[in-house]
């Protein structure tokens, strides 16, 4: 396993004691914001003052001069001279995972600044433990979608809530108290539709966490950065964040038709519903903001064949979306940008001498048979939409 | 009788009835009372009945159909000024759709002071998915999120006909638009105000949407006029010459270089190429080659902007000369901002600079310089300066002197903008 300590680098330095293992992962903040990490291999079950002070110094990029620089000229970039005020909807789109939950809506309680509305979706339940784990917090609102599928439970909070923003976290993540304050200011801006968040991993407890954690992370840096279609590619939204932490402007992105029900979990496409998302916003001419203020800490699955499992449901999900966007909006980028991925990483991945370990090549050949199954899923969850709608 | 106190919205249209029509319904719908407010509405040479479609309808407020000979937005615009009851002027063009705070808006600005240009935000809307309605609401929002900037230091180009408000003795003084120039004539009357020491300000709480109908063919036409008036504006004001686009010459890459001379050198066969390539957009946006689209794109504006430079000055020998005659930088207010920032604010906002160096204790820092046609410095700007545009001298100059917690330390080398 490996442990995950705090370091407030405003205080003077004390060695961090007593881990339970030889391995560390080491969250830095400056008076409360997360501005790096690090990892660590200790001797002795703790990590002294110079060990400490080098891991910082190897760690910490220049955007963390920036920070401690914003602070002490006490300059926020997102600052605007006639904000409009804002209100947001929190909503956890869950299926079956009630104890999660349940950890989910605890942290949703301490939220400063709190959401005018705090929604629960739960999605084509196999029973009602999700509406008596919600019965526990009055002030959160149930809603129940019966249609399976990630996407339809998203549309469902859009349609919904009551909030000009709707922020998604995942029932298997618990947002830090400031999160709804690093995501909001970003709406400010003109243009801006989608914020979205850093999101830390909760607990490296076992080999599958330490595996995601080390493969397929969800922490895009410590920069804030501002997506745009002129500039980024709006095909190639992977450093975009990812839907366990990001906040959507409700009326323009119902206005751009909602999350594409066809795709992510519940369907056979797996995952992507996000990423397809992030595409058309940006495709849209509109612009996406990601911002590492706003910090949420996501549990990842336990164990080796819940992790295969979603690696694989990622290549299904990106192949999928990427044979969408080939079919529907005639984007021919996705050929380039499939050709690019699996020249540069995915084919040196797969095989020894490309300096990944013995576990990393298996989970690189199993995103490639997703990513092979990917197109047959889109055309799958295609039929299957055109079925339930002719049923209807 | 209308009150003196009060708004005249000034509205210079052209063959537009149905936009001007669409904006005076807008007015209608205002929150502020229609007793505050009239408009002035001067028809400029069109052939589409507009002034008759205007006289059959009435408005909630009282409305003065001027009618004039095709002089030119310009000329419309002062003829209607000439004609405003009200003690504030505020200019829509007719192609805008305010909301219903605007007069509101800029009543309130001009309350509190005199002094003041109102600069109002002008989202675009340019219906569709293609690559040019998506470019062009990237350049209008890039150019309006500036101002929204706390910090924004204002300049010449700020000002837009499009929306704008400015009491009309303070018009009257700065002598109105110049009726010969066809385009920038708004950059022009920037120029005047700011170098007036005007204060400019943004309009809070207000949009006027602005439905842009342009076409490619028409930005192209239009780049050519802008580069025409951009020599006659550096002609009748020196002090503006380091501030117009092709004072930067020099800064360019070579590709672009070429492309200069040959707007001056071959101007017919660069035409018959630059039209070609213009033919080859709708196929790299078939092929889905967005940024390939777009280099072309760009390209392609600056060899028009260039060709409209070579219209007027004929060899490069000339716009040499012209830009010889930009006057010497004016000499920096030194600032020390080792007291306190919030003092270094203070003394830049009493002494408002056009340049200020900066200093940190015996540590040099950065020289802001005096940007041609920008307003002297405020206090306000220093923050946004010295955390993004002089970042990194700045923290340099503060870790030697101890400023920067051990952290933080070494200093990396460059930040990322």
């Amino acid at each position: 396993m490996t442990a995950i300590r705090e370091v407030e680098l405003s205080a003077p330095l004390t060695p961090v004691e007593d881990l339970p293992s030889d391995r560390c992962m080491l969250v830095f903040r400056w008076r409360g914001r997360v501005i790096g990490r690090a990892f660590a291999h200790t001797e002795g079950r703790s990590i002294g003052r110079d060990q400490l002070r080098s891991l910082v110094a190897s760690s910490l990029g220049p955007e963390a001069t920036r920070y401690w620089l914003d602070d002490h000229l006490e300059y926020d970039e997102r600052r605007v001279i006639d904000p409009h005020p804002l209100t947001a909807t929190v909503a956890i789109c869950t299926h079956d995972r009630p104890d999660d939950l349940r950890r989910a809506l605890a942290a949703l309680q301490a939220l400063h600044p709190a959401p005018v509305e705090k929604m629960v979706v739960d999605n084509a339940p196999s029973n009602d433990a999700t509406r008596r784990v919600v019965e526990e917090f009055p002030d959160v609102r149930y809603v129940h979608e019966p249609a399976r599928g990630l996407n339809v439970a998203r549309n469902r909070a859009l349609r919904d809530a009551r909030g000009d923003v709707v922020a998604f976290t995942d029932d298997d993540a618990v947002p830090e108290r400031e999160w709804l304050g690093g995501l909001m200011p970003n709406f400010q801006s003109p243009r801006v539709v989608c914020v979205t968040g850093l999101t830390l991993p909760l607990e490296l407890d076992t080999e599958a966490q330490e595996l995601f954690e080390k493969h397929c992370t969800f922490v895009r840096g410590f920069r804030r950065r501002v997506f745009d279609g002129q500039h980024d590619n709006p095909l190639a939204v992977g450093p975009v964040g990812a839907g366990a932490n990001m906040a959507v402007l409700r009326e323009v992105v119902l206005q751009l038709g909602g999350f594409d029900e066809r795709l992510d979990g519940g369907r056979p496409t797996r995952s992507g519903g996000d990423h397809e998302m992030f595409t058309r916003i940006l495709r849209a001419g509109n612009r996406i903001v990601y911002d590492p203020a706003a910090v949420s800490w996501h549990r990842h699955r336990h164990t080796m064949e819940e992790l295969k499992q979603t690696v694989y449901g990622y290549g299904v999900g990106v192949y999928a979306m990427w044979t969408g966007l080939l079919v529907e909006a005639r984007e021919l980028g996705v050929l380039k940008l499939a050709w690019v991925w699996f020249r540069d990483s995915q084919f040196r991945a797969m095989f020894p001498g490309g300096g990944k370990s013995r576990e990393a090549r298996a989970l690189a050949r199993i995103e490639i048979r997703g990513c092979l199954y990917g197109p047959w899923a889109w055309f799958a969850a295609r039929r299957l939409q055109a079925n339930e709608r002719g049923r209807d | 009788m209308i009150d003196r106190q009060k708004v005249t919205v000034v509205v210079p249209t052209h063959n537009r009835r149905a936009a001007v029509l669409r904006l005076l319904e807008a007015l209608a719908m205002q929150t502020a009372s229609p007793a505050t407010f009239h408009a002035v509405v001067v028809v400029d040479g069109s052939t589409d009945d507009t002034a008759e479609a205007l006289r059959a309808r009435t408005f909630p407020f009282p409305l003065e159909v001027v009618q004039q000979p095709a002089l030119g937005p310009a000329a419309a615009r002062n003829e209607g000024a000439r004609r405003a009851a009200g003690r504030i002027l505020l200019f829509l063009d007719d192609d805008v759709q305010p909301d219903a705070q605007v007069i509101a808006a800029h009543l309130a600005l001009h309350a509190e002071a005199e002094n003041r240009v109102g600069i109002g935000m002008l989202p675009p809307v340019a219906e569709g998915d293609a690559l040019f309605p998506k470019i062009l609401r990237f350049w209008w929002m890039r150019m309006q999120e500036t101002l929204l900037r706390s910090g924004h230091r204002f300049s010449f180009k700020d000002l837009l006909s499009g929306h704008f408000s400015i009491a009309r003795s303070r018009f009257d003084a700065l002598g109105g638009f110049d009726p010969a120039l066809r385009c920038h004539e708004d950059y022009e009357l920037g120029f005047r105000a700011i170098q007036a020491g005007m204060d400019f300000r943004v309009a809070r709480g207000t949009r006027a949407f602005h439905h842009d109908d342009t076409t490619i063919e028409k930005v192209f036409r239009r780049k050519l006029e802008e580069g025409m008036a951009d020599v006659a504006l550096g002609r009748r004001h020196p002090a503006l010459v380091g501030g117009l686009p092709f004072a930067w010459e020099g800064h360019t890459s070579r590709k672009k270089r070429a492309l200069i001379r040959a707007a001056w050198s071959a101007s017919t066969a660069g035409d018959a190429v630059a039209r070609s390539l213009q033919g080859t957009l709708p196929m790299y946006e078939a092929a889905s080659l967005r940024f390939r689209w777009r280099r072309l794109l760009e390209a392609l504006l600056d060899y028009w902007y260039w060709r409209g430079i070579a219209a007027v000055l004929h060899r490069p020998g000339e716009l040499r000369a012209l830009l010889a005659t930009a006057p010497k930088a004016p000499e920096p207010l030194t600032v020390d901002l080792a007291p306190t920032i919030a003092a270094a604010e203070a003394a830049l906002d009493e002494h408002r600079p056009a340049a200020a160096r900066l200093r940190l204790g015996d540590e040099p820092v950065a020289t802001i310089p005096a940007y041609a046609g920008y307003e002297r410095l405020r206090g306000a700007h220093l923050r946004p300066l010295l955390a993004r545009w002089c970042s990194m001298p700045y923290l340099q100059a503060a870790a030697r002197r101890g400023q920067i917690p051990e952290a933080f330390l070494p200093l990396p080398r460059t930040l990322d903008p």
